[in-house]
């Protein structure tokens, strides 16, 4: 049998040509329909050998095959070009704004604890919580600082009234004599939380704030290794952009007793950011745990990292909740531990 | 304290930097700086004299003067100060000088059209004193032209230090002296010591008993006669103003500066009034003496057993070491006197002061410290002192007590090796000798079989230093803290704790955050008004001693601070208000426990637009759902179960019909609600405001580990999806009975979806409609028409039982 190829490739040809999905119906049926050009062929083939037939129908699927396939693309085309002459009649103003769910932040004060308990973090230190009413043996003389100490007047105190011996914790160590009266070292750990002092009102000085403090206790914890741990503190919440000094000063639960003054870039003026020391013997006695035991302990005020990290120039802002203030300070829930 | 350099000079010899013993001082443990550097300030300003004053043509306040400073011509200067006069000796700031008071540079300028080439300045304007009137006047010796800063204290230097309390040696400059010269500073200068000689024949007229010598280790009695009224001198007025002592009398001026040169303070008597014997001693041990004071500073006292007193015929004279009594004390034109030097132990002055609340700048060196073994000293200084100043004064009677032993004030046993193991550094033993030895300490090797462990004397003017440890402080103070090399520490990487309260608290925090609400801290502490949010029948706390009535009372409720930001961001024109507070609130339970326990709250407050100002979100006002949504949102993200109930009765500030409590493992834990239409309206809010308040604790004290892992398998055959309308009476609530519905096909059900609600005068009256969607799903086969059909008979049968529901339309 002879194929009229001439004819059929004309026909596969024109299928390019079609315009229109009526014509493009037209063409598939002649050729391929059932009474089409290649279904003739098919048929027509009944009379002959079987070697000769084979080759017939491997030439007829291959022109088949080809057929289908432009087809499809050409019905695509013809689609698509239709659709593109309708969507040119819409419009979308594209500036508009996007619909957005803006986050609210975090208060600066959350951000900065979380940083010091993720730097901290690293040398095992716990979480203690505590509490904030207390009585004078946990917040005072516990602490090495008996009643009649000039140290007391440095902490001018809240007392609850119609209540014997409840007062505000001035500072958060009350903690550490809590914890260290139930626990056996070795131990290290971090408390924070909101302290109280019978303190002006101003643009430093607030009659409430928050401490956050450390005690790691060990058989061989020094001075340099607290030095090493509170650098590293420093230098990570600062980002590296603040030098240290360190100075020797005086609690009454440590000695030796030390406070760490940070100096800001482009100034002169040293800013005392952080007390500690070594962990006096006598809290080590009044808690029980053997003098075989030594370590540091370490406690800062969190406003005043606050305010230095953030560049807050007056502390009253953190307590005044002013929203387009907290939208400024306050810190992405994304940043939470990422800084 | 203040302290300037000059007067730091008088005892120390030292060629040093100011700046180099600012930060010597901080090395030592003495926070310091630099308060006002005059010698810098001042450098530029000369003296100069009025040659010739003339009133201005047109302003008749204004002078025109001519003044001589030594230059090359003569100068104009316009100036306005009422005491310039011709052949007065000024102070002038030249042109290119910058006043210290008000920091304006001194230009050629024009004064109601005169030019004036410099100023004529006024002590305050040059930091020499407070306040002053009229220009300076140059009354002592000067040359024309020379620099201000070469005479007297002009160009001194003040330094502010900060005295920590264990520091009692460092209240008088020449602790200061001693201390800077120990760590190599300069040298401290020897105290000469006056030869006095009594000048009277009569004697034994003062009559003294020390009755407890174990607390008065050191006590004199000076009598100088005929002090008089003489004029303090110019260089030392300077110095007590620069530190900022009070300028009285001459006499109570001397004995301020001896006191704060020295560290040793001083009292004053009456001598006139001094006429019987005077017993100092515990009150206990004077039963008949009246246990009353009447202070020089007309206060009254109350005494108590252990106060010392000083008591004569009967009466308490001096409340030793504190304050005098009126009658007997220094007062002005009192011309004979007798000066008390003693030193008292500090811990009966402190206990004293403290109960009686007295503050004088004595009891303040006595309870910090006053060295008994230099009082002696300072004694014989002083009286020379007053005895130079006042021509005519003469001493004429003495007494004195003396305990012995006064070198040292402890001896402490000190292993050199346990400043390795406290302090982590390691210094030879000579050097660890020689820097106590250069702040006095002395060491005595214990035996020669004992290596390391000496015995170490502590100087008399110490206090404080009772153990291995303040020794080791001593030795790194001097050796600087800076210089001990930070030492790392082995880390476990291991033992990172997992801090599960803390985990919590910053999911809740990130949570609200994400979903635009604001976290806020608020005060602890508010007015009385605040106490009308409380939930429970414990009684409020209330502060013994506030600082003022608007912090008076303990919260025991974050809602007074949620509602008063609300109130004031409201006020700000804020659109929405959206915030959140995690803190501690306080009741009556909190003291009556014996163990201290934290109550952490959460406190969430929405009022104002429910969402800002946009395109796409409208006006909507911030309604109920709003907050009950983050709340379950945040039990859901938590994985925590959480129940709601309408409360059987509703507390007093919320919306009786729109509240509902919050239930945890079977407690109420909290509530969500509108806030009652009286509080919106008594705190001014525009809006209706919807809080939650709940109990985290016993949320922070459920561990992880209490939630078993459930294991999900997605099902793969086909879902299906009918949607129902039902029409129920408008007051029922139908959220409960729609979540019940998963509990009628528990394995097809897989979600119940209310996705519309509404009245309408379409419908029936008193009746409201509400459209679920179900979804149906099998995890095993395809569900059947037949079996779909049930579960649907089955979700109308149910709504009709549980609410009374006529089902209105059914959709595939």
């Amino acid at each position: 049998m002879q194929i009229n190829l001439k004819l059929v490739n004309k026909l596969i040809s024109s299928i390019k040509e079609s315009e229109n999905a009526e014509k493009l119906k037209q063409i598939q049926h002649d050729l391929l329909g059932k009474d089409g050009l290649i279904n003739n062929y098919f048929k027509s083939l009944k009379g002959y050998s079987k070697i000769e037939a084979q080759a017939a129908i491997k030439e007829l699927n291959q022109l088949k095959q080809k057929a289908l396939v432009l087809f499809k693309e050409q019905e695509e085309f013809i689609t698509k070009q239709k659709m593109m002459l309708e969507i040119q009649k819409e419009y979308l103003d594209v500036t508009l704004p996007g619909r957005k769910s803006p986050f609210g932040k975090l208060h600066p004060l959350s951000a900065v604890i979380n940083e010091i308990i993720d730097i901290l973090s690293v040398f095992g230190f716990e979480i203690i919580s505590g509490n904030e009413l207390e009585d004078d043996w946990h917040n005072f003389s516990a602490l090495n600082i008996p009643k009649y100490h000039p140290a007391r007047q440095m902490q001018d105190t809240f007392y609850i009234k119609d209540a014997t011996d409840v007062l505000l914790r001035t500072q958060t160590s009350n903690v550490q004599i809590r914890f260290m009266s139930q626990v056996k070292p070795p131990f290290k750990f971090l408390s924070y939380g909101k302290v109280y002092r019978k303190d002006d009102n101003d643009s430093t000085h607030i009659p409430m704030f928050h401490q956050i403090e450390g005690v790691y206790i060990n058989k061989d914890v020094n001075f340099a290794n607290m030095k090493f741990i509170l650098e590293y503190l420093l230098h990570k919440l600062f980002k590296n952009s603040v030098e240290i000094r360190f100075r020797p000063s005086f609690f009454p639960f440590t000695s030796p007793s030390c406070e760490i003054d940070i100096k800001l870039p482009n100034t002169d003026k040293w800013m005392e950011v952080l007390g500690c020391g070594m962990v006096h013997s006598n809290i080590l006695k009044n808690v029980g745990i053997d003098t075989k035991w030594q370590g540091f302990a370490f406690g800062a005020g969190i406003e005043r990292l606050t305010m230095i990290k953030y560049g807050i120039k007056d502390i009253r802002y953190l307590f005044e909740c002013n929203l387009a203030w907290l939208k400024h300070y306050g810190v992405s829930p994304l940043n939470l531990n990422a800084y | 304290m203040l302290i300037t350099l000059n007067w730091l000079k008088d005892y120390l010899t030292t060629g040093v930097d100011v700046r180099d013993i600012v930060s010597a001082l901080n090395s030592l443990g003495l926070e310091s700086e630099i308060k006002l550097d005059r010698q810098n300030l001042l450098k530029n300003f000369v003296i100069a004299k009025v040659l010739k004053v003339e009133k201005h043509p047109t302003v008749p306040s204004l002078n025109i003067c001519k003044v001589d400073a030594n230059m090359e011509r003569i100068l104009q200067i316009v100036c306005k100060a009422n005491n310039v006069r011709e052949g007065l000796k000024v102070v002038l700031a030249p042109i290119g000088s910058i006043v210290p008071f008000t920091g304006m540079k001194i230009d050629v300028r024009k004064v109601g059209n005169v030019i004036s080439e410099g100023m004529l300045c006024s002590e305050a304007e040059l930091f020499l004193a407070k306040d002053s009137d009229g220009i300076m006047e140059i009354d002592f010796n000067a040359n024309i032209g020379d620099k201000l800063i070469n005479y007297y204290s002009f160009g001194d230097v003040i330094i502010s230090i900060d005295i920590t309390p264990n520091r009692g040696d460092c209240l008088g400059v020449y602790g200061i002296a001693r201390e800077l010269a120990a760590k190599g500073l300069g040298f401290l200068k020897e105290l000469t010591l006056p030869d006095l000689k009594l000048q009277s024949e009569v004697s034994n007229n003062i009559k003294c008993e020390i009755l407890n010598l174990d607390l008065i280790p050191y006590f004199s009695l000076w009598k100088i006669r005929n002090v008089g009224n003489f004029e303090l001198p110019r260089w030392m007025k300077q110095r007590l103003m620069d530190v900022e002592i009070k300028i009285f009398n001459n006499i109570l001026d001397v004995a301020s500066f001896i006191s704060h040169a020295t560290g040793q303070p001083l009292h004053i008597y009456n001598a006139s009034k001094i006429n019987s014997k005077i017993s100092v001693g515990l009150a206990l041990q004077n039963q008949r003496i009246p246990k009353i004071i009447d202070t020089i500073s007309g206060d009254q006292y109350n005494l108590d057993e252990g106060d010392l007193v000083h008591v004569m015929d009967g009466e308490v004279i001096n409340l030793s070491g504190i304050i005098g009594n009126a009658t007997t004390s220094f007062s002005k034109n009192c011309q004979d006197i007798i000066l008390e030097v003693a030193s008292f132990d500090k811990n009966v002055i402190a206990k004293t002061a403290q109960r009686l609340k007295i503050n004088t700048d004595a009891k303040y060196k006595f309870e910090r410290h006053v060295d008994p073994n230099a009082s002696a000293k300072f004694a014989l200084i002083s009286v020379d002192l007053i005895l130079k100043l006042s021509k005519g004064s003469r001493l004429e009677e003495k007494i004195e007590f003396i305990s012995k032993n006064l070198e040292y004030s402890n001896e402490i046993l000190f292993d050199f090796n346990y400043l390795k193991q406290l302090i982590g550094i390691e210094l030879t033993e000579d050097k660890i000798s020689s820097l106590l030895k250069s702040l006095k300490y002395e060491i005595k090797q214990t035996s020669p079989q004992t290596q390391h462990l000496y015995k170490v004397f502590v100087p008399s003017w110490k206090s404080g230093i009772e153990n291995e440890a303040d020794l080791c402080q001593e030795i790194i103070r001097l050796y600087g803290y800076n210089n001990i090399g930070a030492q790392n520490i082995a880390v476990n990487l291991y033992s990172k704790p997992i801090n599960y309260r803390e985990n919590i608290k910053n999911k809740i925090r990130s949570l609200f955050a994400y979903l635009g609400y604001m976290e806020i801290y608020s005060w602890s502490l508010h007015n009385k008004d605040g106490v009308e949010f409380k939930t429970d029948s414990q009684e409020v706390l209330q502060i013994e001693n506030p600082v003022s009535q608007e912090m008076s009372y303990l919260r025991n409720s974050l809602l007074p601070g949620l509602i008063a930001n609300a109130k004031q961001n409201q006020a700000r024109s804020e659109n929405v208000i959206s915030i959140f507070e995690i803190g501690t609130i306080f009741n009556s339970k909190d003291i009556s426990s014996s163990t201290a326990s934290s109550n952490l709250h959460l406190g969430l407050l929405k009022t104002g637009l429910a969402k800002e100002l946009s395109l796409y979100d409208g006006k909507r006002a911030s309604d109920f759902c709003d907050v009950k949504g983050v709340i379950q949102q945040m039990f859901d993200e938590l994985k925590i179960d959480a129940e709601y109930s309408r409360p059987k009765v509703v507390q007093s500030f919320l919306h009786p019909k729109k509240s509902l409590n919050i239930i945890f493992a079977g407690k109420e834990i909290g509530f969500i609600a509108e806030l009652h239409p009286y509080i919106q309206k008594k705190y001014d809010l525009q809006y209706k405001a919807i809080v939650a308040c709940l109990n985290l604790e016993p949320m922070l004290n459920c561990s992880d580990e209490c939630k078993a892992e459930n294991h999900f398998y997605p099902s793969i055959y086909q879902k299906v999806k009918r949607d129902f309308a039902f029409l129920v009476d408008e007051e029922k609530d139908i959220a409960d009975a729609i979540s019940a519905l998963y509990g009628i096909e528990t394995n097809l059900i897989k979600q119940v979806i209310l996705f519309d609600l509404f009245s309408s005068i379409l419908l029936p009256e008193g009746k409201k409609s509400f459209t679920i969607q179900v979804i149906l799903q099998s995890d095993y086969k395809t569900l059947t028409e037949q079996e779909i059909n049930d579960i649907e008979q089955k979700i109308i049968n149910f709504m009709s039982e549980k609410l009374n529901a006529d089902l209105r339309s059914l959709i595939n």
